[in-house]
């Protein structure tokens, strides 16, 4: 379960980034990432965050995962408080984004071995559940050689199977088919439904609607770091008058912008 | 120590020493590097001092008084490897450009009257002439004064006086060797105590550098510091397992420079003259050896803190490295400071980090390291450890350093 209730994050920034932006009248010393956001996640169920760039997705993820401190609000991770006992969330989760890469000087078996160890995952129930991830990952003809010999695709899987080694009962994939063709991904959102069937907390950020559409039970469309609209595909669909997600998103994100799309 | 430590540990031991690179450059090049620039270096001046000793010098002389031409027949040893040429008459103009170009080393003139102006002790000259930018022509001009002139001066003078003790005055004589004053450990840890801890501090400081650097600000540069960050393993204990396994390869990699010095030392003593011979000697303890090994653990562990430090502050390793040269040259200036400092130093002094721990070793080469004095660098070495660990792990906790690109 996770739960998050009134979620804000501010930057300030420095002068250097201030500069960076070319409206001066825009430029202000605060940048607000994510404001008031608050929702829940069921065990059993996959929660998609659906946003464009920069709306604030990764930043909410990533104070999920502890590696952010909220400005403000709460953050529970299977009722563990993410700003009083980050160590507990971390032994919890499951964190893979873009931003986190694994060393290329080892192998795929060294690196899940290490990881195992950092979770106190016992040696041989490491060992059986590297078999079994490089397995379906496809993993297992290149688990001896330098990750970085591998490819784009076969990199991010072993990050995936990194990610999951010590089973945590909370899973955070920020962007998880980013990069991928078309064969991996099914093959990741496959193991992320199977993980979901198996009473998993599941969430997710992703720009792809049709990733979205299939994977989520619960859908939260983020624009500008707050909760534009939230519910099953289903009722975003009702809300909207839609017919597809993207359609719905769409709409959604007109009468954010006042009409403007 | 707790597993997720050892882990660590294992892992960053693993990284360098399956890393063909790095262990070439930590452990070989210093090394080699040293050894063959030493060796070298040392090969070429021995070369130089006994090419200068080898060449026979050529002297030409005008107008030498038949004292002197008595004075050198009588002392042949003055003329050894030396060719001197008598003229009569001649002024440097004939010789010059022989001595510019090298075929002559030394040209000298004495008045005409030389001896006469002597006999009535009236005053007279000896007029030189050498090239003082070349180097057999400069040692030429130093023999024919020091050597030959002095004591054809000295004869000349005790000749004059009749008794050789009025010119003496009185003689100053070394009887340390008969009288055993001399402490030949002590002597010989002067000489040990001077460079000794200056290498040892720089060495290890460099060999810590490019390690820390790339373990800290490489990783964090290549996105792998905060994969290990999503762990639940304490900040501390990240912290805590790099320095160790760093600061034992930045002692390894000493080490091999340490050896380079050996291996330097024992090509020199291969190569020297059977009369040369280093004059060293050890007298050390066991307890003494400890405190050795003791303050290198200290000084290592304080240099790891600082350069991991700077490294978690830094985006990326080109920026360690810019943070890095001037505490480099300011460890280069403290590990210099007492360099010549040969009195015992107050125990104050060992309660300054990195400062005290070179004195230490310092001490430990002349003989005046204390217990108390070792367990007040212990001190200073700990607290200073433990404020580094803390620092470096609120940097871990703190968002702005994990990740700088946001």
């Amino acid at each position: 379960m996770i739960e998050v209730s009134g979620l804000k994050k501010s930057y300030k920034l420095s002068k250097r980034q201030l500069a960076m932006i070319a409206d001066r009248q825009a430029r202000q010393k605060v940048k607000i990432a994510v404001s008031d956001l608050s929702f829940t996640v069921r065990p059993g169920t996959i929660f998609g965050l659906l946003g464009p760039n920069g709306a604030g997705k990764t930043t909410t993820l990533r104070c999920i995962s502890t590696l952010l401190k909220p400005t403000d609000g709460k953050v529970l991770v299977m009722g563990i408080d993410a700003e009083e006992s980050p160590e507990k969330v971390r032994a919890s989760i499951a964190f893979l984004t873009n931003d986190l890469k694994l060393d290329k000087h080892f192998t795929p078996l060294d690196t899940l071995r290490f990881f195992a160890d950092l979770h106190r995952v016992p040696k041989a129930l490491a060992e059986e559940r590297a078999d079994v991830l490089f397995e379906y990952f496809d993993i297992t003809p290149f688990k001896d050689k330098k990750i970085g010999e591998l490819s784009q695709g076969m990199m991010q899987k072993v990050a995936i199977a990194v990610s999951l080694i010590h089973d945590p009962p909370v899973v955070i994939f920020d962007e998880p088919t980013n990069g991928l063709d078309i064969i991996t991904a099914r093959k990741v959102t496959d193991y992320l439904k199977m993980l979901r069937d198996q009473g998993k907390t599941i969430i997710i950020s992703t720009h792809i609607m049709t990733v979205a559409e299939k994977l989520c039970d619960e859908i939260a469309v983020i624009l500008n770091g707050s909760l534009a609209a939230a519910g099953t595909v289903a009722s975003l669909l009702e809300q909207t008058g839609q017919k597809d997600l993207d359609d719905a998103f769409f709409e959604i994100y007109r009468a954010e912008n006042g009409g403007v799309s | 120590m707790s597993q997720a430590l050892k882990s660590i540990i294992r892992r960053e031991l693993k990284r360098i020493f399956t890393d063909r690179r790095m262990v070439i450059t930590l452990f070989l090049i210093p090394a080699l590097s040293i050894g063959v620039i030493y060796s070298v270096m040392g090969y070429l001046s021995m070369n130089f001092i006994k090419d200068v000793e080898a060449h026979v010098s050529s002297y030409v002389i005008s107008d030498a008084p038949d004292s002197f031409k008595t004075f050198l027949a009588q002392n042949a040893e003055l003329t050894e490897g030396v060719e001197v040429t008598y003229v009569s008459g001649e002024t440097v103009d004939t010789y010059a450009p022989l001595i510019k170009e090298g075929s002559l080393d030394m040209f000298a003139r004495f008045n005409d009257d030389f001896d006469s102006r002597i006999e009535s002790v009236e005053s007279a000259s000896v007029y030189t002439y050498y090239n003082y930018g070349e180097d057999y022509s400069e040692a030429s001009f130093h023999h024919f004064v020091n050597d030959m002139l002095d004591t054809y001066r000295n004869g000349i003078l005790a000749d004059r006086f009749e008794n050789p003790n009025a010119i003496k005055v009185f003689d100053v004589e070394d009887l340390s060797e008969t009288a055993e004053t001399v402490n030949e450990d002590k002597a010989s840890g002067k000489i040990l105590s001077t460079i000794i801890p200056m290498l040892i501090s720089i060495f290890l400081f460099a060999g810590a550098m490019s390690v820390v650097m790339d373990s800290i600000a490489g990783e964090k540069e290549r996105g792998t510091l905060a994969t290990l960050l999503v762990t639940p393993v304490k900040r501390e204990a990240i912290a805590i397992g790099k320095m160790i396994s760093h600061a034992i390869i930045a002692t390894l990699s000493a080490l091999s420079s340490i050896a380079g010095m050996l291996l330097t030392l024992g090509i020199l003593m291969l190569l020297m003259p059977n009369e040369v011979s280093i004059g060293v000697s050890f007298g050390y303890s066991a307890l003494d050896i400890l405190y050795l090994i003791g303050l290198i653990v200290m000084l290592v562990g304080i240099y790891v803190g600082i350069i991991s430090l700077l490294s978690a502050v830094s985006k990326n390793v080109k920026e360690a490295g810019t943070y890095m040269t001037p505490v480099y040259m300011l460890i280069m200036v403290v590990s210099f400071l007492n360099m010549y400092a040969f009195n015992a130093e107050p125990l104050w002094k060992y309660a300054i980090p990195i400062y005290g721990q070179i004195v230490g070793l310092k001490e430990i080469f002349m003989y005046q390291i204390t217990p108390i004095k070792f367990f007040v660098a212990l001190a200073n070495a700990a607290v200073t450890w433990t404020v580094l660990v803390l620092w470096i792990r609120n940097l871990f906790n703190n968002e702005k350093v994990i990740f700088t690109s946001s």
